[in-house]
């Protein structure tokens, strides 16, 4: 059993592991709002991302092209973006009207050919890794140092949430997403631009994936594309903390979700140790018992029809 | 009340709705992530009993009562960062390569097969494997490779060999039917080139009961502890322990640390560092950490960090894991500040090139890998004739590592026993694996010392290795072969065999 010391000192590693969860779950909580798609590519897209950016700026290059690290990255950003508004606009809306299973199912697609390429291209048996350049900003807390990548990870969660949140409350663009979310048909018959809409949700995921791929394999030097991809897993359960509709609900699950894995870590005993993969499960279920504890009715156009 | 009741209607729907996808997404995502290591049953981990001798440390040479029957020279200090072995490996009737105290011939020459430059023709000569293909390709693709280079050459007396690899996954169903289809459909004449976790547990019964003679690349206990099967590596276990000996001959004090994962059969991986940790009054620690993909370790700095606490400052931290889960604990020892709190040292999956490129600088020099197979930059006839194979017919890219050495080796040792057989003798199943059986003293530049089969009791024929540490991109011989100390019942009984039947010399 860690002492307080130790639990104290996962602190900030765990805050940040959480924050790029709740990032993850706040873009797909976004989407899935305008869009009805829970997108299961997330962390497959963000994988491709990274390994197009290690390509270019570690590895040997691309189609002969061989970039510095930062404009590696904006490209694998600009990539994943470029994946999920492909998708998004025009595979997406074939399975428009189906219902919500369906839709999600779809985003499967896009996970397994995401997987298949990066296993191919790049073997996952070889070593490799990215490193952010604010990485090697470092502060010893206790016996744990603190790097710039966790900080940056943590600042970048907690402005993203705040920029979305108020964002979909205070622009026109917001507005527009939430009445699409309502109701797709009715929201088209009052003049609003819902394929655009739509675009917009599936590049803000896609960047978000680029964004988080990169920090994510930086904080855990994992560019296993099969690891990398199962990091939807905890996004999906914060955003189910969020009944797929809260921002700040989800924000609180993925950290909540990122702390208490990373302390469980820290945990001597295997018992606890050994199973802090559970943790997401362990909160999204407990998530939906709670949740279920009392009824509550929710309207929505598209089910009254 | 109509809108009511559809007010109704709608919750259900909204409820239903967000259940269905939560459970889909966590419940199959979750039976993706973790198929590959729930399924599998528990190998038999051979225990390590007997404290056989203790490696001396510090400037002294391994000078364990146990090895120094068999190893009369070997050994290595570790004051300095350059090879300091004091003397080569010890040779029977074969050239040593003095860089770094391996066999310098090939039984086989310099050639693929027969090297007559004829295309093979005719009924082919069927032998085949089960592998785990997502960590292990990389030896059926040499074998493979291998393979058609023969074919190209006279391939077996005339006729072409074909190969026959499955992918078992880590699924005993699908590793016992893959055994099945080349037993029973194909009707293979030999099973060598299996690179897998489950091969041996779950399928040597079978081969045994069908009369064959197995060689592979093993990872579990029994395919080190069987009668009829064979590998050309040493495994992770015994491959851990030789990590374990160097780390103990630079200086590693108070306690070994072993990280290693948590799939089917891992706590075997650190039986041997525990035995040789505790043959020289020190403390050992075997941490299993969670890697939910298979490959990766789920939280490397805490891991890491653990493992350097645990073991404490001068103690010894050594890493069984493939290279990318290798290379997470690196970069978080690095990134942690321990790289010097510790000595690292780590079993032969990290003898690999891309570990050595992507190794952070501070490990240059610092992490003592056994290596069971040659250097990848050293030039004897098979370690020139890989890289020619490789580059003329593997059609997979795979770098020249460990895994594809050993494979390779397989290949070597199969086509070289078939060709030595009477034409007329190599569909016979019986006369095939009598043949694999008799194979004495295979001389390659691969390894430390000539490998056998024969008919003991187990089989461990590759127990030397030397030491590499990455430095500048590259892998370097540190420590040139010594032999692994026996510290359990399986290795002395080895060594014991090799000294009564003239085995391991040339």
């Amino acid at each position: 059993m860690p002492g307080f010391h130790n639990l104290l000192q996962f602190l900030i590693p765990g805050l940040a592991l959480g924050a790029l969860y709740a990032v993850s779950g706040t873009a797909l909580v976004v989407l899935y709002r305008t869009t009805g798609v829970l997108n299961f590519a997330l962390g497959a897209i963000g994988a491709f991302g990274v390994h197009i950016a290690w390509q270019l700026s570690i590895g040997p290059g691309l189609l002969g092209v061989k970039t510095g690290p930062w404009l590696a990255y904006l490209i694998g950003i600009i990539f994943c973006a470029a994946i999920s508004v492909f998708y998004g606009r025009f595979l997406a809306p074939v399975f428009a009207q189906r219902d919500p299973l369906t839709r999600a199912l779809g985003t499967l697609g896009i996970l397994l050919i995401c997987l298949g390429i990066m296993t191919w291209r790049w073997r996952t048996q070889d070593a490799r890794s990215i490193t952010l350049p604010m990485k090697s900003w470092k502060h010893q807390v206790g016996d744990f140092r603190v790097n710039g990548t966790q900080l940056a990870a943590l600042l970048f969660g907690v402005a993203m949430t705040v920029g979305v949140a108020t964002y979909l409350r205070r622009s026109a663009m917001g507005t527009a997403m939430r009445a699409v979310a309502n109701d797709r048909d009715v929201a088209a018959l009052l003049g609003i631009p819902v394929r655009r809409v739509e675009s917009l949700a599936w590049l803000f995921n896609g960047v978000i994936c680029g964004v988080v791929g990169l920090f994510i394999s930086d904080l855990q030097n994992n560019m296993v594309a099969t690891g990398l991809t199962f990091f939807v897993i905890p996004a999906i359960a914060a955003a189910v903390v969020g009944r797929l509709v809260g921002l700040w609900a989800t924000f609180a699950g993925g950290l909540a979700i990122g702390v208490f894995e990373v302390e469980a870590s820290g945990f001597s005993s295997k018992l606890v140790s050994n199973y802090r993969s559970m943790v997401p499960f362990l909160i999204g279920i407990g998530a939906l018992v709670w949740q279920a504890r009392k009824r509550t009715i929710v309207l929505s156009g598209r089910a009254m029809q | 009340m109509f809108a009511a009741t559809m007010k109704g209607e709608t919750f259900t729907m909204n409820r239903r709705t967000t259940a269905v996808l939560a459970a889909t997404g966590l419940f199959a995502l979750a039976a993706c992530g973790s198929s590959a290591k729930t399924t599998a049953p528990a190998t038999t981990a051979a225990g390590a009993t007997t404290a056989a001798a203790a490696v001396t440390t510090a400037a002294a040479p391994a000078t364990t009562a146990a090895a120094a029957a068999t190893t009369a020279a070997a050994a290595a200090t570790t004051a300095a960062p350059a090879v300091t072995t004091a003397a080569p490996a010890a040779a029977g009737s074969y050239k040593t390569d003095p860089s770094w105290g391996g066999v310098a011939e090939a039984t086989a020459g310099d050639k693929c097969g027969l090297g007559n430059g004829k295309k093979a023709e005719g009924t082919p000569v069927k032998i085949g494997s089960v592998s785990f293909f997502v960590a292990f390709k990389d030896g059926p693709n040499a074998m493979t490779a291998y393979i058609k280079c023969v074919n190209e050459n006279g391939g077996i007396h005339g006729r072409p060999l074909q190969y026959i690899s499955l992918d078992g996954e880590v699924d005993p169903a699908k590793t016992t039917a893959a055994a099945s289809k080349l037993i029973d459909t194909e009707k293979v004449v030999a099973i060598t080139g299996g690179f897998s976790l489950l091969d041996c547990p779950v399928n040597g019964k079978t081969y045994a009961d069908k009369g064959y003679n197995i060689i592979v690349a093993g990872v579990p206990a029994e395919c080190f502890g069987s009668p009829n099967i064979a590998a050309t590596n040493m495994g992770p276990a015994y491959s851990a322990q030789g990590a374990a000996e160097a780390v103990i001959r630079a200086g590693a004090k108070g306690k070994l640390v072993h990280i290693t994962g948590d799939g089917p059969g891992s706590e075997y991986n650190g039986t041997y560092v525990a035995a040789i940790a505790k043959a020289n009054g020190l403390e050992f620690e075997d941490m299993r950490s969670s890697q939910p993909d298979g490959a990766t370790f789920a939280d490397p700095v805490t891991v890491t960090l653990n493992a350097v606490k645990k073991a404490g400052k001068g103690g010894g931290v050594i890493i069984t894991a493939v290279p990318p889960a290798t290379l997470q604990i690196l970069k978080a020892a690095e990134d942690q500040g321990l790289v010097g709190d510790v000595i690292w040292g780590s079993a032969t999956p990290a003898n690999d090139v891309s570990v050595a490129k992507a190794a952070p600088k501070s490990f240059d020099g610092k992490l003592l890998i056994n290596a069971e197979l040659a250097p990848l930059d050293s030039n004897g006839p098979d370690m020139k004739l890989i890289r020619d194979v490789l580059a003329k017919y593997d059609t997979e890219k795979t770098p020249l590592g460990s895994f594809s050495q050993m494979g390779f080796l397989i290949g070597r040792i199969i086509v070289d026993t078939l060709n030595k057989m009477p034409a007329a003798d190599v569909d016979d199943k019986v006369k095939v694996n009598a043949a694999i059986k008799a194979i004495t003293n295979f001389k390659t530049d691969i390894l430390c010392k000539p490998w056998y089969y024969g008919d003991g009791k187990a089989h461990v024929p590759n127990n030397w290795d030397l030491t590499v540490v990455p430095k500048d991109g590259v892998m370097v011989v540190k420590e040139k072969c010594f032999a692994i100390t026996p510290t359990d019942p399986v290795l002395t009984q080895v060594r014991a065999d090799e000294a009564a039947k003239n085995l391991n010399k040339g």
